[in-house]
């Protein structure tokens, strides 16, 4: 494989102009992996050796690394499936940018989700109303190309888009789709997995899910596809049914689903949001207080794998913070959680502040220090519908690299 | 033993001696090393040469003697933030003149805070420039022929050789 520092070792372009020095290509490497990606799309035009080393999987990966330490975004999105198609980005110093949809998708026609978000890729699930067609979209925001999936082959019509991500085990991307039903949420044969890197779609044999339903929203951390779930069941002779909870996930690799107890059974609590904390999976419970006046948040922590307890799973809860009735939740960004407000903010201010604050504030907690922070939104008129932790990369769609 | 003396003298590549403090000089792992194999008194005749020019060696040292103390004992929040604000103002520097000797002098002497520092700046500085501009300062030639750059043009609207 060629590796980056390959690329700059020939002095053949290069001419001495006054007393700079000529920068090795491991210096040269180090600067540019820092630069924008607008930047770099700029400097592909320097010459041949940049053009090249721009492209090479070792840098691409370099660069999103560093991105992503060093950059963190936030990538929002407003607005519900058949509003217009809204998206900003926020970046850790709170400037809100907006972002341009992808051109063909402008048209008002389509019913647009996002179904996942990696390492600087999003995954789109298209519905165009007109035509009834569906089609899943992978699109990467920073270099602007984007690039239309084949149609499932069992699931050619309608079809749920239920999880893209990353697997870091075979270096793909992938999404999992299954065909869509009446109940609109239940997960059911048959399924089929795209590979970004094979460019193919590949049906998967799993046993009956009898009657489980899933919600929505994915979660994709260390290679798993992760969902709420849960299952009615009917105890015969009373019907009586019981309504079971659950996480289920789905192991990329593997390609195997497992359902995953929930760590807690209060009623009070609204479990609300898978997310991700520390690169584990996280739950966000938001619970009303007895006293119906105050809200407060827990974090939950999942652990996998051979566990002291003798347990394959253990959840544990990291935080638990009061919060307000006005606001709601949207996740979890740089150990901060975000909330988006309905009206009043989520703590005192003081008189002159609260005054008419009815427009889309987006906030973040600090889980340590529990410092609010609040981010004005444009006025749109649509609420935040969903967030992803994003950063900007080079990736490209079209052939993703092999393993390095 | 080195512990007895405070300050050494080193050459730089140009001839020039300089007087760095030992704590300063403990920034950088290879004159640390230097440090523990030399023997460093006043009466030691042996005098160091570092492979860096006079010029770019004073900004080094300056360098050195700003972070020593931080580097050395920790500080508290509001030095760290003088410090950075310190380091932007140090940081104010031509690229074409001196920036890129630094570069090559930190990566030399092993010190990653000015390294990093250093690389920032440059990546900074190249946002605003054009592609011509970013050839002068790493000595590049366009070698697209003309086919290549029509080429180009046409995959990728707007793009620009100059």
């Amino acid at each position: 494989m060629l590796m980056a520092n390959d690329f700059l070792s020939q002095s053949s372009a290069k001419e001495q102009i006054g007393d700079n020095p000529f920068l090795p290509e491991d210096i040269i490497i180090t600067i540019l992996k820092r630069l924008p990606v607008k930047s770099l799309i700029r400097f592909r035009c320097v010459c041949k050796d940049w053009k090249d080393l721009l492209k090479t999987p070792s840098f691409i990966t370099e660069h999103l690394h560093h991105s992503v330490d060093e950059n963190p975004l936030l990538f929002l999105q407003w607005g519900h499936k058949l509003d217009p198609l809204h998206f900003h980005i926020l970046n850790h110093k709170g400037q809100l940018l907006e972002v341009q949809p992808p051109l063909p998708l402008m048209d008002s026609s389509f019913s647009i989700h996002i179904v996942g978000c990696s390492n600087g890729l999003l995954c789109l699930h298209c519905n165009d109303l007109e035509t009834s067609l569906r089609f899943p979209l992978v699109w990467n925001p920073a270099t602007r190309e984007i690039r239309q999936v084949p149609s499932p082959i069992k699931n050619n019509i309608q079809f749920l888009a239920l999880g893209f991500g990353f697997s870091p085990v075979d270096n793909d991307y992938k999404i999992l789709v299954s065909q869509e039903r009446a109940d609109i949420d239940s997960l059911s044969n048959p399924l089929e997995v795209y590979s970004l890197r094979t460019g193919s779609w590949k049906e998967i044999k799993v046993e009956d899910f009898g009657g489980l339903g899933i919600s929505d929203f994915s979660v994709t951390v260390n290679g798993a596809m992760f969902w709420f779930g849960h299952k009615v069941t009917n105890i015969a002779e009373n019907d009586l049914f019981v309504y079971h909870e659950m996480v289920v996930s789905f192991d990329m690799v593997m390609e195997v689903f497992t359902l995953i107890p929930l760590p807690c059974d209060d009623d009070n609590s609204r479990k609300s949001f898978l997310s991700v904390y520390e690169n584990k999976l996280a739950m966000l419970c938001d619970t009303e207080n007895e006293n119906y006046e105050s809200y407060r948040t827990d974090l939950w922590v999942m652990e996998e794998g051979a566990l002291s307890s003798g347990e394959r799973w253990s959840w544990t809860k990291k935080y638990s913070i009061s919060t307000s009735s006005s606001i709601y939740l949207l996740g979890i960004w740089l150990d901060k959680i975000v909330y988006c407000s309905i009206g009043l903010p989520p703590y005192d201010e003081p008189e002159s502040e609260t005054n008419h604050r009815t427009i889309d504030v987006l906030y973040t907690l600090n889980l340590s220090t529990h410092e609010w922070v609040h981010f004005n939104c444009p006025q749109g008129g649509y609420p935040i519908s969903i967030i992803f932790n994003y950063a900007e990369s080079l990736m490209p769609i079209a052939n993703i690299h092999p393993r390095s | 033993m080195s512990s007895s003396v405070e300050a050494i003298t080193v050459l730089s590549s140009d001839g020039d001696e300089f007087k760095i403090t030992v704590s300063a000089a403990k920034l950088s792992k290879p004159l640390n090393w230097m440090l523990e194999d030399v023997c460093f008194s006043d009466d030691c005749d042996e005098v160091p040469t570092i492979e860096v020019n006079s010029k770019t060696l004073v900004k080094v040292i300056e360098y050195c003697e700003k972070h020593a103390p931080r580097a050395n004992s920790g500080a508290s929040d509001s030095d760290a933030e003088e410090l950075k604000k310190w380091d932007i103002e140090f940081m104010k520097m031509d690229v074409k003149d001196i920036l890129f000797h630094i570069l090559m002098a930190a990566n030399y002497l092993h010190m990653e805070g000015l390294y990093d520092l250093a690389c920032q700046t440059a990546a900074d500085l190249m946002k605003g420039m054009t592609v011509s501009q970013i050839r002068k300062i790493f000595h590049i030639k366009n070698d697209f022929s003309s086919e290549e750059q029509e080429q180009l043009r046409r995959q990728h609207p707007g793009c620009s050789f100059d």
